[in-house]
């Protein structure tokens, strides 16, 4: 798994459109958001690439905000952010720490959730947003099934052990250009 | 009753709520971190209008994008006007979308097919 990290630090994989090391504060967010949506007026034409994929990094971004703890806060390098661009489409990647039985949760939602078909995931979708609670941290319980949506469900995580209490969540969400 | 008027940023929308006209009108982007902050102050105009609703009430929806805690708030503000339209008054939701917007046009079908009040999609 460290090689894939270097794979992203060395732009192996794709031309780094932008790329973040640090702590997921809620004025950093905010400015890796208003930073790529200038990137992308130059460097992507598709106005609908270019929402789908801001759409899919506020999803990323606030659902990290959301989730975050004293541990995420006050590590350096506890959030790493890219977004390359490649010749078929545009690879989102996020990694942050997370508390290994949030992280099981998770894994077993992102299980669930890829495994279903497009109108199995749209009621999801309409059940979660229709009957769902606003959790305690302000989170909709939608950011996955939007994310998954937005994507058409082209997605990777991998989860890296660290220690007894955490480990580091890997996503990738690729969007299609 | 006095309107309700909120100007846009680029993290959220511009609403201006006419209790007069009965005309609520939603535009801009919706993505703030606390959308339940951000949409307090709607929530409280909007149960505060309903208590005397005009005849005719519509909705108007020009957004660009909003992210999943925003679509919640907004759903949770459209439910309130489902007894007014069960008692009898018009109550009119009108989504617009860009013609090649396809996930402007996903999230109003979405919010169509959750709301048990009149719903056109509008593409400009």
């Amino acid at each position: 798994m460290l090689s894939q990290l270097l794979k992203y630090e060395r732009g192996e994989i794709g031309e780094i459109m932008f790329s973040y090391k640090g702590n997921p504060g809620p004025g950093i967010i905010h400015l890796i958001l208003q930073l790529i949506e200038v990137k992308l007026d130059f460097k992507e034409l598709n106005p609908k690439t270019r929402k789908r994929i801001i759409i899919v990094l506020v999803e990323i971004l606030q659902n990290i905000l959301h989730h975050k703890d004293e541990f995420t806060m006050y590590n350096f390098d506890s959030f790493i952010f890219y977004l390359f661009r490649r010749e078929t489409d545009y690879l989102i990647v996020s990694g942050n720490y997370i508390r290994k039985e949030k992280a099981s949760l998770l894994m077993d939602k992102l299980q669930n959730y890829t495994a279903l078909s497009d109108r199995d995931l749209r009621d999801e979708y309409l059940n979660t947003l229709g009957n769902g609670v606003f959790s305690p941290e302000g989170g909709a319980g939608l950011g996955l099934l939007e994310i998954i949506r937005k994507s058409g469900g082209n997605l990777e995580n991998h989860l890296i052990p660290v220690n007894d209490d955490y480990c580091f969540f890997l996503l990738e969400v690729k969007i299609a250009s | 009753m006095k309107n309700l008027f909120i100007e846009g940023t680029v993290r959220t929308p511009h609403i201006f709520l006419e209790a007069d006209k009965g005309k609520l009108e939603f535009s801009g982007r919706s993505i703030p971190e606390n959308s339940i902050a951000f949409y307090r102050p709607v929530v409280e105009w909007v149960e505060d209008y309903l208590i005397n609703p005009n005849e005719i009430t519509t909705i108007i929806i020009k957004l660009e994008y909003f992210n999943t805690s925003s679509s919640k708030s907004l759903l949770e503000i459209f439910k309130k006007f489902e007894s007014t339209f069960k008692s009898g008054k018009k109550v009119l939701v009108r989504w617009f979308y860009e013609q090649e917007d396809e996930d402007m046009q996903e999230s109003g079908e979405d919010f169509r097919d959750i709301l048990k009040i009149p719903f056109e999609l509008i593409v400009t």
